[in-house]
């Protein structure tokens, strides 16, 4: 069964943004996000999965488009952008811009969990659904985000040692 | 706290209409057959072609017992993502087996041809990776570019030849998915800058080749991969313990003795080295003051209530009956079971070597 235009619209507007937005701060590269976003469409138009709702749908798509942040990653012929010249187009005021900045320094897969709960609302067990971690790791991970974030952002902006 | 505005800061990200519509568009014109786009767009396909080769080399060295396998430097194709995306999700590049016959026909000569060149750099412009298989999972570390860089260079000019490649290995958790390459060599080791997972953290270590009689050397016959030294005595605990499994219970004794997480063999290796050089004996004195000392530091840390349920790893008891628990992957204590502090990587690495390497006295 084949994927309609009309299906892969809804897609793109009810996901589009939210997928762009994980894979920009996982890949900073605005053509590998743009890629990671059509290649977990791509995906969808061959699995034509089906769905019990729509957050099922949702979180099927962040599980794919981060599996696919993480091919590019690992084969990637791209260079990551440097932070601020990848943001200036989308940040409003610059404590958004740190905000990211701070973000984006995060090891990977700290970066991932602090996006899914932090952006998107996930509590931990969902998290670890994704991500297909336990839901220990998921709490370590944002523990430690956490306390990596504070840090590097007082360090990066307030000056604090 | 600036965790309360990631929220309304990420949302400010987002694509243009335009990049959405040739998005669309694109995907769209796959819409038929999604599966072409696959074979149109290979940007981050993995070589099948040298994944079939190690399939089938790494096959004939297990089945012909070449080497008595220590397994630790391994070329693995698996995507990163198996562990979260299923089999089907991964992409798969079209098979080219040239490559792989002349590796069933084990004709040396074939791997000094062009063709053989060609499909070696093919190896290099991937990840190069170090596995160890935790009971469930394998995890990976890939290899950083210089050290791949550097691999090359001594390839370059040392005529190596399929002897001096130890094809070795398949991966522990997907043994029919997995293909590994053992590189040896007399005249070098190699510093490897391991990539923990996809995190990116770089760690220093050494990996060699561990001799049967108990040399500690790249040699072509009859070695065995071991950790000659890393900076991370976690990690490094892990790949010797990938190092370990499988060998015979003589070689796990010779390499007891010889790895040593010093930085003894940091400089290359161009004679062997006999194991007992390399044995640094401890006294009752100095393990005495080296476990004051890491109380001493455990007790100085700053701990704050206990907030998150990681599986401790490991316990102590310190004199003054405080106890301690530790996550090593994680790098956190905790203190009575109540308050937590991270733990620095160098009192992590104390511990480990003080009380797990060497063991209680």
């Amino acid at each position: 069964m084949s994927v309609t235009a009309e299906n892969m619209s809804r897609i793109m507007e009810s996901y589009g943004d939210m997928l762009y937005r994980i894979c920009l701060i996982m890949l900073k590269n605005e053509t590998d996000a743009e890629d990671a976003v059509q290649e977990s469409f791509i995906a969808y138009m061959k699995k034509t999965p089906q769905f019990q709702s729509d957050e099922h749908e949702k979180a099927w798509l962040i599980r794919v488009a981060t599996n696919k942040c993480r091919d590019i990653m690992r084969f990637r012929k791209r260079n990551e952008i440097v932070s601020d010249e990848l943001l200036e187009n989308y940040m409003s005021d610059e404590e958004s811009t740190e905000v990211v900045e701070t973000l984006m320094l995060l090891p990977e897969k700290i970066r991932i969990v602090m996006l899914l709960h932090y952006v998107e609302g996930y509590k931990v067990e969902e998290i670890a659904k994704i991500i297909g971690k336990t839901q220990s790791a998921v709490k370590m991970r944002l523990a430690k985000g956490r306390k990596l974030f504070e840090e590097s952002y007082r360090k990066e902006y307030l000056n604090e040692n | 706290m600036k965790t309360d505005k990631i929220k309304s800061s990420v949302e400010q990200i987002g694509m243009s209409e335009q990049t959405k519509k040739e998005i669309l568009d694109e995907c769209m014109e796959y819409s038929d057959n999604p599966q072409e786009y696959e074979s149109n767009r290979a940007d981050y396909a993995r070589p099948k072609r040298f994944s079939v080769a190690l399939e089938i080399a790494a096959c004939l060295v297990i089945c012909g017992g070449v080497t008595g396998g220590y397994y630790a430097l391994s070329y693995s194709t698996e995507s990163p993502a198996a562990d979260v995306v299923s089999e089907s999700e991964i992409s798969e590049a079209s098979e080219e087996v040239d490559f792989a016959e002349a590796i069933v026909e084990g004709n040396e000569s074939s791997f000094e041809t062009d063709e053989w060149k060609i499909d070696f750099n093919e190896v290099f412009n991937n990840d190069f990776n170090v596995g160890y298989f935790d009971g469930e999972k394998a995890e990976r570390y890939g290899i950083d570019e210089s050290t791949k860089e550097e691999i090359r260079n001594v390839l370059k000019n040392s005529n190596i030849t399929q002897k001096n490649i130890v094809s070795a290995g398949y991966d522990l958790h997907y043994p029919d998915k997995c293909y590994t390459l053992t590189f040896s060599d007399d005249e070098a080791t190699f510093n490897i800058k391991l990539y923990e997972g996809y995190a990116y953290i770089e760690i220093d270590c050494q990996v060699g080749c561990q001799h049967n009689n108990g040399d500690v050397y790249f040699s072509p016959n009859e070695h065995h991969a071991c950790v000659l030294s890393c900076d991370d005595i976690y990690l490094y605990d892990k790949i010797d313990k990938l190092c370990r499994l499988e060998g015979t219970s003589e070689e796990s004794i010779i390499s007891d003795n010889a790895i040593e997480p010093t930085t003894a063999f940091e400089e290359t290796i161009a004679e062997p080295i006999k194991s007992e050089s390399v044995i640094e004996p401890t006294t009752a004195v100095t393990e005495n003051s080296e476990r004051t000392e890491i109380y001493d530091r455990l007790n100085s840390l700053s701990y704050e209530p206990y907030t998150c349920d990681g599986l401790p790893e490991y316990e102590l008891e310190a004199p003054d009956g405080t106890k301690y628990q530790f996550n090593f992957t994680d790098k956190w204590v905790w203190k009575n079971g109540r308050e937590e502090a991270v733990l620095p990587n160098d009192l992590a690495d104390s511990i480990r070597l003080e009380y797990i390497i060497y063991g209680e006295e």
